[in-house]
């Protein structure tokens, strides 16, 4: 491990803000199983961990998940002075563009394994699972998992956007905007057209958002669905970075 | 030993030529202070030389040797601009970062460099919390950080108060007279360029125009009286006894320049005419490095 991916796992262990937001989604959780648990008995069918885990999906893919990115790229991502500092030290920016990106991975991804986990033990503890009711509504463990996994992988690409895109404009703000525009706006507007041409389809499944919601309604094939995330990672990465390099800090 | 050697390096930035030719040598030991307008080209010179910014021709030598100037770029410590570190996070944990980063195995150097720069007490308090002053300082530290052969300085007191400026002059002269720590610095405060610098340079419009030591600015600036006499040779030879040759300038127009020599009126009136000698005008002036430089800009500007 590099010295500074060393030295950023420290500052990521020593800030308040990553503890806090966790904290902050584990209530959440909680609050949305202890909830649901309330409402069971009102329920006119059979209430299963099921309910509890499509619920949560569409919490996590619709909301937490977006706070990821704006997250990462608020706290992994360095200001002009912050990045001259750390260029001073020897260390180049293929280093510090690259390293940020597996930090902000590894922050997301640790968030996420945590937070699935913590969900798929509420369901099973406050309800219970019944993996042969398949429907589109009723998610089985499998179908979470799998979900969880595309999940994942958007949210590399998502952290690739927000990270290339902010060390490019050295504007969080900016960054942001434009982050939520490719990652949410822009898909779904293509996505309300997918049924008038069949080229709009193919477009809108370019997007790791609607992968996402492919492997929710599993209604993809997970290797392609992982393919096309993976290669969005890399040209992103790959295009950001090139337009980062040229910069002068 | 050559700490620092520039041999004419030039940079464009899109359309301007902001380092021309510049030709910069730096001993071991030496506290050399950049000197130059904003916009002179002083700090793309300093980033130049630590590596953040590319020259587009000339070379760059640290320690004597060209070709292991990416590792030589790790003996120095720097501070350029304004310092950068996470708000977040206290000036103990923002250094323990750095330390980490630079691979220092020690773990004491942190605490010793914030003892260093008077911030031990504050140690635990949240940058986001410290004053400017504070934020210099701690960018002092971290350039110490490591136990650094070369110092960068880049306006190292911007922002501290009179009494910080003392401390981190005090600091500066005492790192380098004790561990002989070269350092070169740029500062607007030019009076404490002069208390510390054993060498200047002074850089205008991107060109490093003049290289004068200590002792040159010495004979340049400090106390000077200018009179106006009838026969100026002969008023050479009449004060010689009294002052060192060396520091006696005649001038056009009838006038005397007399560096480093502090006379009353009377009494330099009382010498002149005990050889015949009327004394027509007296001026007590004294230059200091600010009007040292301001008037060579001019000169220079109107060339």
């Amino acid at each position: 491990m590099s010295n500074y991916l060393k030295s950023e796992i420290y500052r990521a262990l020593h800030t308040k803000a990553y503890y806090i937001f966790f904290a902050v989604c584990l209530v959440a959780l909680i609050a949305l199983g202890m909830f649901m648990k309330f409402i069971t008995p009102y329920q006119s069918f059979a209430f299963t961990g099921n309910h509890f885990l499509y619920a949560l999906l569409v919490v996590l893919v619709s909301g937490i998940i977006m706070i990821f990115p704006a997250l990462v790229v608020a706290f992994t991502t360095k200001s002009v002075t912050l990045q001259q500092e750390i260029l001073s030290s020897g260390i180049k920016r293929k280093t510090i563009f690259f390293n940020d990106y597996i930090l902000a991975g590894l922050i997301s991804g640790v968030y996420l394994f945590i937070l699935s986990f913590i969900s798929l033990f509420i369901a099973m503890f406050l309800f219970e699972i019944d993996n042969t009711q398949v429907d589109t509504s009723w998610i089985t463990t499998n179908g979470f998992i799998i979900t969880i996994l595309h999940l994942f992988l958007a949210i590399l690409a998502w952290n690739a956007l927000a990270v290339g895109v902010n060390y490019i404009l050295d504007n969080k703000g900016i960054a942001m905007g434009i982050f939520f525009l490719f990652s949410y706006i822009v898909p779904l507007i293509i996505v309300q057209f997918r049924f008038v041409s069949k080229v709009l389809q193919w477009v809108a499944e370019i997007f790791p958002l609607t992968q996402i919601f492919l492997a929710f309604r599993q209604e993809n094939n997970p290797l392609l669905s992982i393919c096309i995330i993976v290669a969005n990672i890399i040209i992103i990465l790959t295009t950001t970075f090139l337009i980062y390099k040229r910069k002068e800090v | 030993m050559e700490v620092i050697k520039t041999k004419q390096l030039n940079k464009y930035f899109k359309k301007s030529h902001v380092l021309k030719d510049i030709n910069l040598t730096v001993h071991k030991g030496e506290i050399c202070a950049l000197i130059g307008k904003n916009g002179a080209g002083k700090t793309t010179l300093m980033k130049a030389i630590i590596g953040l910014t590319n020259c587009q021709s000339g070379a760059i030598t640290l320690f004597g040797d060209q070709e292991y100037l990416k590792y030589n770029r790790l003996r120095i410590g720097s501070i350029i601009e304004t310092p950068g570190f996470y708000p977040y996070l206290s000036g103990l944990e923002n250094l323990e970062y750095f330390r980490i980063q630079r691979g220092i195995l020690e773990k004491g150097v942190v605490e010793e460099s914030l003892k260093m720069v008077d911030l031990y007490d504050e140690r635990h308090k949240k940058i986001g919390s410290y004053s400017l002053g504070m934020k210099q300082r701690l960018g002092l530290a971290l350039a110490l950080l490591g136990s650094p052969d070369l110092l960068i300085l880049d306006e190292p007191t911007n922002g501290i108060d009179a009494e910080g400026i003392v401390e981190i002059r005090n600091l500066l002269v005492k790192i380098n007279q004790e561990k002989h720590i070269t350092i070169l610095i740029s500062s607007h405060i030019l009076a404490e360029l002069a208390n510390i610098g054993t060498k200047f340079c002074f850089m205008h419009k991107g060109a490093l125009i003049k290289e004068v030591t200590a002792t040159q600015l010495q004979e340049m600036t400090g106390n000077r009286i200018i009179i106006q006499v009838e026969e100026p040779k002969a008023a050479v030879v009449s004060l010689e006894k009294y002052m060192d040759f060396n520091n006696i300038e005649i001038q056009p127009n009838h006038k005397i320049v007399l560096k480093e020599f502090d006379v009353s009126k009377n009494i330099l009136e009382k010498i002149l005419i005990q050889h015949d000698i009327k004394l027509n005008s007296f001026t007590k002036q004294s230059v200091t490095l600010e009007d040292y430089f301001l008037e060579f800009i001019k000169e220079e500007e109107n060339e």
